[in-house]
């Protein structure tokens, strides 16, 4: 055969690194539109308040001023104040901690669990597909809000608990999702192609089937995250929630509720930024299925 | 005088997003009734856009009519709103329009009565009782059996050559001036494609519409079609009639289109010349001829000049092709791509024996169980495979062909032990491997490996090139290093013509041929001694097929390769395999030489195999009398009792429908299955 | 056809079954001692034994499982502590209450959310999908409760309108019942509104782009009828899916909804109970309300199949 007779792509001519450029499609199409960019520079101010709430907030989340009960906003206070004279702004950004970090954790607590009994639901079939998708089906019967309460009065307050507790509720959607992944996956050719190479069943699962079901779960994660935030606000709200005296979104608008008249900023204001925060979220979410979703399509 | 339709100078953009895509630029052509015209082209060439410009069934956005005029009794169609009234009376009441994937074009929860009636209703203004009529008659015009009490199922309980005649049918029953078959038969087997084509020319032929006929298949256009455009890149560049494409073609791509091709009657020694390299990205086409780089013919004349129009060839009347300079079948070519030197031998089947066989198949037989009710009890079995009888030689190529539920593919699958097997013997270099578990097969696959058909399904998207090829030989690794195994990895890229700088790139960044490629390379990574190409090029454009069709064949010849070649397409298949077997619904029914079973077909179904394939020759298409056979395949879970092409089979007796026949072997090898011989 | 709703009772019947086991998993693992609970602070150790035996909390696990099964199939449902009541009636009571929000609720947000979807998707890029599509995107993050004391602040502090709470049943005075549902229902309809408006305009686009409405065009059918007669009904299958899962959602959001609202509805009753550690209540009503969901998922099941043939064939 003549050498030098090497086919070359039409495309992708004189670009010295391919993963590079990867890296900047990707980029690129993640921050195609304008609420994406908003949505994301609002998940990053938020997140550094939260992380340095010590150095950002104003007062002490705790500090009570009984003189300066229900202000309305103004230049000392730059959102007022609480009925025990708390400073407003520094209780949203310690909530902001509350919030994120039960968002996050709970997330991970969900998808651990959730995407590994997917797994074994989809890999294995049969009586453990069987059997885990019950399972699941049960835990989805019982309403999110009711399933939380319960296992809130059994587990007790607490952020770990709290953290716990939502996790373990919203992990089925992950399960489900990833089986359903698995089970399409499995069909596909290059499966085959690396059974056929030699490899074992768990060196096919752990490089061809699980890689590829990884991704869809990341955006159900970023949006789970905004309704872990709700869950946890919801739970708060009734009372259920975190411990007092740390200030939780939820339980601040409850509070807030009693002295809807005389100070209606301190139930409103919390809840602007418990929809800023899962708006954004839900947002880049919608971004990086959009982002990771075509490429993987490719062209003829 | 008028013509029934007028195109002028269309062109068409798509807005993508590193810029403007121009699908069409600058097309015309005309019609007139009665007449079938073939636009000829492959991926990227424009010849559906084209048609659906003229009816604007194209999405916009991102598409965009951007010029031209289509006049259509006397009125310009482009003028008018999308997707308004004037339109919606051109569509379904003037043109009709059948699709390509017949499993997708109907609606699925709309019974195909309603979806008949409701265009008939609407054009023809007939009554609902009338139009349900209408329906039913149309359905018998097109062969489907029961008519009247089919109109009331849903388009999942047809076959996909029913659904398709159901598209036919509704596509004519307003009685269009024009019907538009967009690839309409590509998605259906071959036998089915010759009962389809051949409704589409009666119809039309009696009702006196003109058909265009959008296809990439040259064979179908020499059988069917009166005139040709043959379309690349967006734009016509030959046009004429059947008969003076063929004879003198002029434009390089026509030639090359030709030269790419097998056909069913060509010497063995016939070099099939792919067409180099892949079509232009057309994002922000220049001005300047789109097949230059691919183009054996260019000269330097070429590279400065702008995109060559259409001029009429001298001595021809209807005769166009857009290129600077006059070209013909037997004008000396300017560059040499890569032209194999392989020069083709027989195979040498005279003192072989048992030892030389590196595969040998016995009574396979590959049963799924059907499992019904609320208890799944175990109601049937579909028997796939029923008992398949063959052995394949070192070195030979052993080709498989047969209709979709004929079993090959799962006879392959079930002979590399994907599947487990329910009757039978495999025994491979020696061994029987028929009932080892995956622990003990493991070892086994280090010498036989598969080459998939869909090259987009079979890559995993997420790895790079270079770890893919790699990964079989991770498997096996014996006593190779990691450095010893990159080197090999670029050896394989080499071997298959890609550059060994694309290791890093994943798969959606090469194109279609060169994924196949990367499948090729990732499939010799072990150093196989076998290896099973399924349907291995029949998604891969015409002019690429070429292309791998002859790096299969050196391969074969460098490494000692044994191929067990599946398809579906009989002329690719005779170029290609040194042995010949034909099933049917999971049997085998002939096995010959390649040249005894094509020229001398014994089992009935062989032959109406051979009856539906058309040859790129318009001399011998138009004088040749066919025999289409009728009817569709059974369904394997109904078997028919005795022979399984007995309720197709125009000389099928008592005898054969009640008793399944033999494979009987005769003189010189050749083994058939049939009680008529 | 028949096949299929049977395979989905079966797998149903299931599902009930591993919620009961579940549930009371679940209400055994509470803190606390029920008959202490229930007798009060000063229960004598006598008449902690006595009630014990009494209520058969001495026997094994499986015995008091199968006698709440048994009580559950005949009805007999046992007493709330707090309420004096049987949970029974206590259920029947508030089940009324509940319903009138959530049955609302849940028409408006199918019928304008599917409504709003197809509008959005039929405008896709114009104004009209932007407007709407960025309202629901903002929807679904807003919290009810939220909205819900808006609201109030607008319509019954400030205008005086409707009442900041309470409920009004509806043979006292017909006005005062319909005044009180106005708020909980628009609030609890918010979230499934938009997540609904969502979901549908994406069922839409992606029915749009099949095949078979390109063949419809094809055929000359107004855009009208290629929207609404082709293209809805293949699209509404995923939506009626998930109408399955959002029955659980909606009788989740009562709980807040009757909390903020202070509505005697079924929701508010489990709240009570749970702070109360009235454990029958809890565990009966998180039965029954699990069951109500199980139903509605099997009844959208058999919905799925009326609507699309193909799964008749399964």
């Amino acid at each position: 055969m003549k050498k030098g007779a090497l086919i070359m792509s039409v495309k992708n001519e004189n670009k010295p690194n391919p993963s590079q450029e990867r890296r900047k499609q990707f980029v690129n199409s993640f921050f195609g539109t304008v609420p994406v960019k908003i949505g994301f520079a609002i998940l990053v101010i938020i997140a550094f308040a939260a992380i340095f709430a010590p150095l950002v907030a104003p007062y002490d989340y705790n500090k009570q001023d009984l003189l300066n009960t229900l202000q309305a906003p103004g230049k000392e206070h730059l959102l007022g104040t609480d009925a025990l004279g708390r400073d407003l702004l520094s209780r949203i950004i310690y909530g902001a901690r509350a919030s994120l970090s039960v968002g996050i954790v709970s997330t991970i607590i969900a998808g651990g669990i959730g995407i590994t009994l997917g797994l074994i639901a989809g890999y294995l079939g049969k009586a453990a597909d069987a059997i885990i998708m019950r399972i699941m089906d049960a835990m989805m019967s019982i309403p999110v809000v009711i399933l939380a309460l319960f296992l809130g009065s059994i587990l007790g307050k607490g952020l770990g608990n709290i953290m716990l507790c939502i996790g373990i509720v919203m992990m089925p959607g992950y399960a489900r999702m990833t089986r359903g992944q698995v089970l399409s996956v499995k069909q596909l050719d290059y499966v085959t192609a690396g059974k056929i190479g030699g490899a074992t069943r768990i060196k096919n699962a752990a490089k061809h089937i699980l890689p590829n079901c990884l991704a869809p779960n990341l955006v159900l994660a970023t949006m789970n995250l905004g309704a872990a935030i709700m869950v946890e606000a919801g739970l708060s709200f009734l009372g259920m929630g975190i411990n007092p005296p740390t200030p939780s979104w939820g339980a601040m608008v409850s509070e807030g509720y009693k002295y809807l008249a005389k100070a209606p900023h301190i139930a409103i204001v919390p809840g602007i930024f418990i929809i800023l925060t899962v708006w954004s979220f839900n947002v880049c979410g919608d971004a990086l299925r959009d982002a990771t979703d075509p490429r993987l399509r490719g062209t003829k | 005088m008028e013509h029934l339709i007028e195109v002028k100078n269309l062109t068409t953009e798509f807005q993508q997003q590193k810029g403007i895509l121009k699908a069409a630029d600058g097309v015309s052509y005309y019609l007139d009734s009665g007449e079938i015209v073939a636009f000829v082209g492959e991926s990227g060439s424009g010849k559906s856009v084209t048609q659906y410009s003229g009816v604007q069934l194209i999405p916009c956005p991102p598409g965009k009519i951007a010029g031209g005029e289509v006049i259509f009794e006397g009125k310009n169609l482009l003028e008018y709103k999308q997707n308004g009234p004037e339109l919606q009376e051109v569509r379904g009441g003037k043109i009709g329009i059948v699709f390509q994937e017949p499993m997708t074009s109907l609606n699925p929860v709309m019974t195909i009565g309603n979806q008949l009636t409701e265009s008939i209703i609407l054009h023809l203004k007939l009554s609902k009782s009338d139009a349900k009529k209408r329906a039913a008659e149309l359905l018998g015009q097109v062969g489907i059996p029961d008519p009247e009490t089919r109109l009331d199922e849903y388009p999942h309980e047809f076959s996909g050559g029913m659904r398709q005649r159901i598209v036919i049918a509704m596509a004519m029953s307003c009685n269009p001036k024009l019907l538009i078959a967009d690839e309409a038969t590509t998605a259906l087997d071959v036998t089915t494609q010759a009962q389809i084509l051949n409704l589409m020319q009666d119809i039309v032929k009696k009702t006196n519409t003109a058909m265009v006929m959008v296809t990439h298949n040259l064979s179908i256009v020499a059988r069917y079609a009166d005139r040709v455009y043959v379309m690349y890149a967006g734009e016509i560049v030959e046009s004429g009639t059947t008969e003076e494409i063929f004879k003198t073609p002029h434009h390089p791509y026509t030639i090359g289109l030709m030269n790419a091709v097998p056909g069913l009657n060509d010497p063995k020694d016939r070099k099939l010349i792919p067409i180099h390299g892949y079509v232009k990205n057309l994002v922000n086409r220049k001005n300047e001829c789109q097949f230059m780089d691919r183009c054996p013919y260019a000269t330097s004349e070429c590279k400065n000049a702008e995109d060559p129009g259409l001029r009429a060839v001298e001595g021809e009347e209807n005769h166009y092709v857009a290129c600077h300079r006059e070209i013909g079948k037997n004008t000396k070519v300017e560059r040499v791509f890569d032209v194999s030197d392989r020069e083709y031998r027989p195979f040498d089947y005279a003192g072989k024996t048992d030892n030389d066989k590196i595969l040998k198949v016995s009574d396979l037989k590959v049963y799924f169980p059907v499992y019904k009710g609320v208890l799944k009890k175990k109601t049937a079995d579909v028997k796939a495979v029923d008992g398949l009888t063959f052995d394949i030689y070192k070195g030979e190529t052993f080709g498989l062909v047969g209709e979709s539920g004929c079993g090959k593919s799962t006879a392959a699958r079930a002979i590399l032990r994907l599947n487990d097997i329910t009757g039978g013997k495999v025994i491979f270099e020696g061994e029987d491997i028929s009932r080892l578990n995956e622990v003990e097969m493991r070892p086994v696959r280090k010498n036989m490996s598969m080459i998939f058909q869909d090259p987009f399904s079979s890559l995993d998207p997420r790895q790079r090139a270079g770890d893919i090829v790699m990964e079989p030989m991770t498997n096996f690794p014996g006593t190779m290093t990691k450095a010893q195994m990159e080197k090999r990895v670029d050896e394989l890229f080499e071997l298959v013509g890609l550059d060994p700088s694309y290791k890093d790139r994943v798969p959606h960044e090469f194109s279609g041929g060169q994924r196949q490629r990367l499948v090729i390379a990732r499939s010799l990574s072990t150093n196989p001694d076998f290896i099973v190409c399924d349907e291995a090029i029949s998604a891969l454009d015409v002019s690429i097929q070429a292309q791998i069709i002859n790096l299969l064949e050196e391969l074969q010849d460098k490494l000692q390769l044994t191929y067990l070649f599946i398809a579906h397409d009989l002329s690719v298949v005779r170029h290609i395999s040194d042995r010949v077997a034909v099933m049917y619904l999971g049997q085998m029914v002939e096995l010959a030489d390649w040249n005894e079973l094509y020229s001398h077909p014994q089992h009935p179904y062989t032959k109406s195999l051979l009856e539906a394939v058309p040859i790129p020759d318009p001399d011998l298409e138009k004088t040749k009398q066919r025999q289409i056979i009728k009817g569709e395949v059974p369904s394997p879970i109904h078997r028919p009792l005795g022979c399984a092409f007995s309720t197709r089979c125009p000389y099928a007796t008592e005898e054969c429908r009640t008793m399944a026949p033999a494979l009987k072997t005769m003189q010189n090898g050749h083994k058939v299955a049939c009680h008529r011989i | 056809m028949a096949r299929y709703i049977l395979k989905r009772l079966g797998q149903s019947l299931i599902v009930i079954f591993i919620v009961t086991i579940m549930v009371f998993v679940l209400m055994h693992s509470l803190p606390g001692d029920p008959v202490k609970i229930f007798l009060g602070d000063s229960a004598t150790p006598e008449q902690v034994e006595y009630y014990t035996k009494e209520f058969g909390l001495d026997q094994p696990l499986y015995v008091q499982y199968f006698s709440w099964i048994n009580g559950l199939l005949h009805g007999e449902l046992g007493r709330s502590i707090t309420y004096k009541l049987d949970v029974k009636n206590l259920m029947l009571q508030r089940l009324a209450c509940t319903v009138s929000i959530t049955l609302p609720a849940f028409i408006i947000a199918l019928v304008i959310g599917v409504i709003f979807g197809v509008i959005t998707s039929v405008n896709r890029g114009k104004p009209k999908d932007y407007v709407l599509t960025s309202i629901a995107n903002v929807g679904i993050a807003t919290p009810s409760f939220w909205v819900g004391i808006l609201l109030v602040y607008v319509f019954s502090l400030k205008l005086a309108i409707l009442p900041v709470q309470g409920y009004v049943s509806p043979t006292e005075s017909l006005t005062g019942y319909l005044k009180c549902l106005v708020l909980p229902v628009i609030v609890l309809s918010l979230g499934h509104l938009a997540s609904t408006t969502r979901q549908t305009r994406s069922s839409m686009l992606e029915v749009v782009s099949q095949d078979y409405i390109r063949t419809a065009r094809s055929k000359g059918l107004s855009e009208k009828t290629v929207i609404y007669k082709h293209a809805l009904r293949n699209a509404l299958i995923p939506i009626v899916t998930m109408m399955g899962g959002a029955i659980g959602g909606l009788i989740g959001g009562t709980v807040v909804i009757e909390s903020l609202f202070n509505i005697p509805g079924i929701g508010s009753l489990m709240l009570t109970a749970i702070t109360n550690k009235d454990y029958m209540v809890v565990q009966n009503v998180t039965f029954f309300i699990s069951l109500a969901v199980v139903i509605a998922n099997l009844v959208v099941d058999i919905l799925y199949g009326v609507i699309d043939p193909r799964i008749r064939v399964e």
